[in-house]
């Protein structure tokens, strides 16, 4: 089987879409989207734009909600390997490229990283409008009002918007963008991020992007607070660390537990203590 | 041909191509084919669905018939490549429009060096200004901020230098000459 | 820990996909050339919404899935997706193709006559086993039937509404279009849809959103010939045959921009014998481009986002079952929120 599983011609116009995807930040570039032999809505997005921009010297992390060892995050880890032989790696720090589900690392990225994300909605507008057509037209105007309407409402009536994930943002003051179903708490990461951030939808079609060094903001009313998801006083059971996204588990003795929901950011915290 | 594998050298320069655009001003290595760097990005770019102009003297004829693209006028092009650096092409080129920002050019200019002009550069994918030497002058400059005024409508701008180092401006890119 | 705890995937999913062979392979006494030769229809569907014409293929994939159908066009599409494209083959005129089967349900008779062929249309369903005895007619031939389209009378005397042609024709697996979606783009996507979701969008038209109760105006079932420019004698060349199903629906008549008043029509095709999906097909086709004149603009089918989105079985199928993933990121953040509001609320009900 070829590098990469696709053929040149498919890396090929998913790299014209990676590139205009990062000289337009925030836009959302159709693709032709290939099918994989990993289900759509399973990470093919994702999965497209990582065996597109691929090469041998690139060392892989995949994770899915937080964690290398996710049943998911295997599967897709497996099939690249099957079809590029690249070395990968556990450590935030020493992968060239990271595809991840739902979050972003804790260990901050660098220059010259790729975080490519896995999207199920690219489309910040689809609460809202449900045309794509007019969805497009919205965007070419940057009519972002229904948006604020809907965050009105919700805080009139809950005090805050009751989006718990996927919080929109406005991209470089001119997109507003779907940054897939992260949680709140890692929204601020893709503020200013050094590394570059690639969004792949592929049962939706679009790859968009988030270039290094680029203003990233939640869309928020001035007055309001960004309310990030907080584990104030917890602690992670396995490693002691505090302060992160945790995961909150209940266990057959009807307890309460919290662990680092970064398996791979907790590994680490376990070794230092240990050292 | 002996034995080079043009998907591998692909897989290579799209990696220089995509940090290039992804951080405008820094610079990256292009490796050739058929000792040609400009070939070497047209094999890169080129396919089946892309339109393409070019300007200059080397021979393209292989490249196209590889990658199978259309070769179409400067107003129509996907990619425009130059030997040199003209900023016609440039006032000429598509820059898409509102709903399509995305059906615009990108320009690829051979030069002979970057040490031409000093300018200074800020927007997305740089960590607020950067000084860098860029092969192109004032008139240059003003032309392709010009075309880029209306962002998202605009053009990228790669420019390879002799050596095989790349470097490029992005459409939100500013430049400001020094 | 159980759910959260997946480290250790690796195994489970190994052990898993053990499980799953020995579910599948146990008892297995069939191979792929006998569901290939039996199973025609099971094997059409896979074809079809498989976007990849292999019979061996997609026996070989109905095998593997162990009988699920949608599953064994994934197999299909995932393999399609590694399969380079060679070039484009001549348009095929449903006017060409060796019929084995033709009925127009809008004329009592018709040129080229009524074929019924292979049908289970009069199939009384028990499940009890019969033998059926074949008549043979006198004067039965066993030349090829090629016939023209039954409508095609009313074509000729300008009574059908006609949809300008694409300029340029799509290629939906290459560049996918936004909206507003060329007509070749929207064939091409129904072409290769999900059965039974393009049933039940056309079954909406027909019963009450919508107002399409079509006629069936042709359906044809046969095998066409597929040609191809040789690459370099520049000769046009057969390289195959296909099975294939076409249908022209035809439903109300409209005012048309010019003045005129004229019937308007839909057309389905697709790979294999499958009548109801090209059936259904056709009438999607009508309904997208004629808006229902009865209950407005309202419809189900008559949206284009509504079918271009929502008929890909791969696509609908893959993100169902997506939502077995596990989401304890996203549900910890969405439970957070719920809080805020829960005590927002209830300093609200103090005051």
């Amino acid at each position: 089987m070829r590098y990469g599983f696709l053929d040149e011609d498919a890396k090929k116009e998913i790299r014209r879409a990676t590139l205009k995807a990062i000289a337009i930040p925030g836009y959302q570039v159709s693709f032709a989207s290939r099918e994989l032999p990993i289900a759509r809505g399973w990470g093919t997005g994702g999965l497209q734009v990582t065996l597109a921009i691929i090469n041998e010297e690139d060392c892989l992390k995949v994770i899915d909600q937080g964690c290398d060892g996710s049943v998911n995050a295997v599967n897709i880890r497996n099939f690249i390997v099957s079809v590029t032989d690249n070395q990968t790696t556990l450590d935030t720090v020493c992968a060239d490229i990271i595809q991840s589900r739902h979050r972003i690392p804790e260990e901050p990225m660098r220059e010259g990283q790729t975080l490519v994300l896995q999207v199920p909605y690219p489309e910040v507008l689809t609460n809202v409008e449900a045309d794509s057509y007019k969805q497009k037209v919205m965007h070419a105007n940057s009519d972002y009002a229904k948006l604020w309407v809907l965050l009105y409402e919700d805080t009139a009536q809950f005090g805050d918007s009751r989006i718990g994930h996927r919080y929109p943002v406005m991209v470089h003051d001119r997109y507003a963008m779907d940054p897939s179903p992260i949680p709140k708490y890692d929204t601020k990461k893709l503020n200013n991020n050094k590394a570059l951030i690639l969004l792949g939808a592929g049962r939706e079609k679009k790859i968009y992007a988030i270039p290094p060094y680029t203003k990233v903001e939640p869309l928020k009313f001035e007055d309001r607070e960004f309310k990030v998801e907080s584990f104030a006083n917890k602690k992670c059971a396995r490693c002691g660390a505090s302060g992160v996204f945790m995961d909150e588990v209940h266990t057959n003795e009807g307890e309460v537990k919290f662990y680092c929901n970064d398996t791979a950011y907790c590994d680490k915290q376990l070794e230092k203590g240990a050292r | 041909m002996n034995n080079m594998d043009l998907e591998q050298l692909n897989r290579q320069n799209f990696k220089s191509l995509s940090d290039a655009l992804a951080m405008p001003g820094k610079i990256t290595k292009i490796k050739s084919v058929f000792d040609s760097h400009l070939l070497a990005v047209a094999n890169l770019l080129f396919f089946n669905e892309v339109t393409y102009y070019y300007s200059g003297d080397e021979d393209i004829t292989l490249i196209e018939a590889i990658t199978n693209p259309k070769i179409t006028t400067i107003q129509e092009a996907d990619y425009i490549l130059s030997d040199v650096i003209d900023t016609r092409l440039i006032l000429e080129a598509k820059k898409g429009d509102y709903l399509n920002p995305d059906f615009s050019a990108t320009l690829i200019f051979k030069c002979e060096d970057f040490n031409s002009y000093s300018h200074l550069l800020s927007g997305p994918g740089i960590d607020g200004k950067k000084e860098v030497n860029l092969p192109c002058n004032k008139k240059f400059i003003d032309v392709l901020m010009k075309k880029n005024s209306d962002y998202p409508l605009g053009v990228e701008i790669f420019f390879i230098n002799s050596i095989g180092e790349l470097i490029a401006l992005s459409r939100t890119t500013k430049v400001e000459v020094r | 820990m159980g759910f959260v705890a997946i480290k250790g995937g690796e195994e489970a999913i190994k052990n898993s996909l053990a499980f799953y062979e020995e579910e599948i392979n146990l008892n297995q006494k069939i191979d792929a050339f006998a569901i290939e030769n039996s199973l025609r229809y099971g094997v059409d569907k896979v074809i079809s919404e498989g976007s990849l014409y292999s019979k061996k293929l997609s026996a070989q994939a109905i095998l593997k899935a162990g009988g699920d159908l949608l599953n064994a066009s994934f197999f299909l599409r995932a393999h399609r997706s590694s399969c380079a494209r060679a070039g484009i083959a001549k348009t095929i005129h449903t006017d060409e193709m060796r019929v084995v089967r033709r009925i127009s349900s809008a004329f009592k008779d018709i040129k080229g006559g009524q074929i019924l062929g292979p049908s289970g249309d009069y199939e009384v369903k028990l499940i009890l086993t019969k033998t059926i005895d074949k008549t043979v007619w006198d004067d039965y031939k066993n030349d090829d039937i090629f016939v023209e389209s039954a409508l095609k009378p009313l074509r000729d005397a300008n009574m059908i509404k006609t949809l300008p042609k694409d300029e340029h024709i799509s290629d939906i697996t290459r560049v996918f279009p936004s909206a507003p979606y060329p007509r070749s783009a929207v064939m091409q996507i129904m072409a290769r849809g999900e059965s039974g979701s393009m049933l039940a969008f056309a079954y909406t038209s027909m019963r009450g959103y919508g107002d399409v109760h079509p006629t069936i105006g042709d359906l044809r079932l046969g095998r066409s010939e597929v040609k191809f420019t040789h690459p370099f004698t520049k000769n046009e060349v057969k390289i195959g045959e296909i099975d294939i199903t076409a249908c022209e629906a035809a439903a109300t008549f409209e005012k048309q921009s010019d003045g005129s008043t004229k019937l308007t029509t839909g057309f389905g095709c697709c790979f294999g014998f499958n009548e109801t999906k090209a059936i259904s097909m056709s009438i999607l086709d009508t309904t997208l481009y004629n808006k229902s004149h009865t209950i407005g603009q309202g419809g189900i089918a008559d949206n284009f986002e509504m079918i271009v989105h929502h008929i890909d079985g791969i696509e609908s199928q893959g993100f169902t079952n997506h939502y077995k993933l596990p989401h304890y990121v996203t549900f910890q953040a969405d439970l957070q929120v719920y809080e805020n509001a829960k005590k927002y609320l209830s300093i609200g009900e103090k005051k």
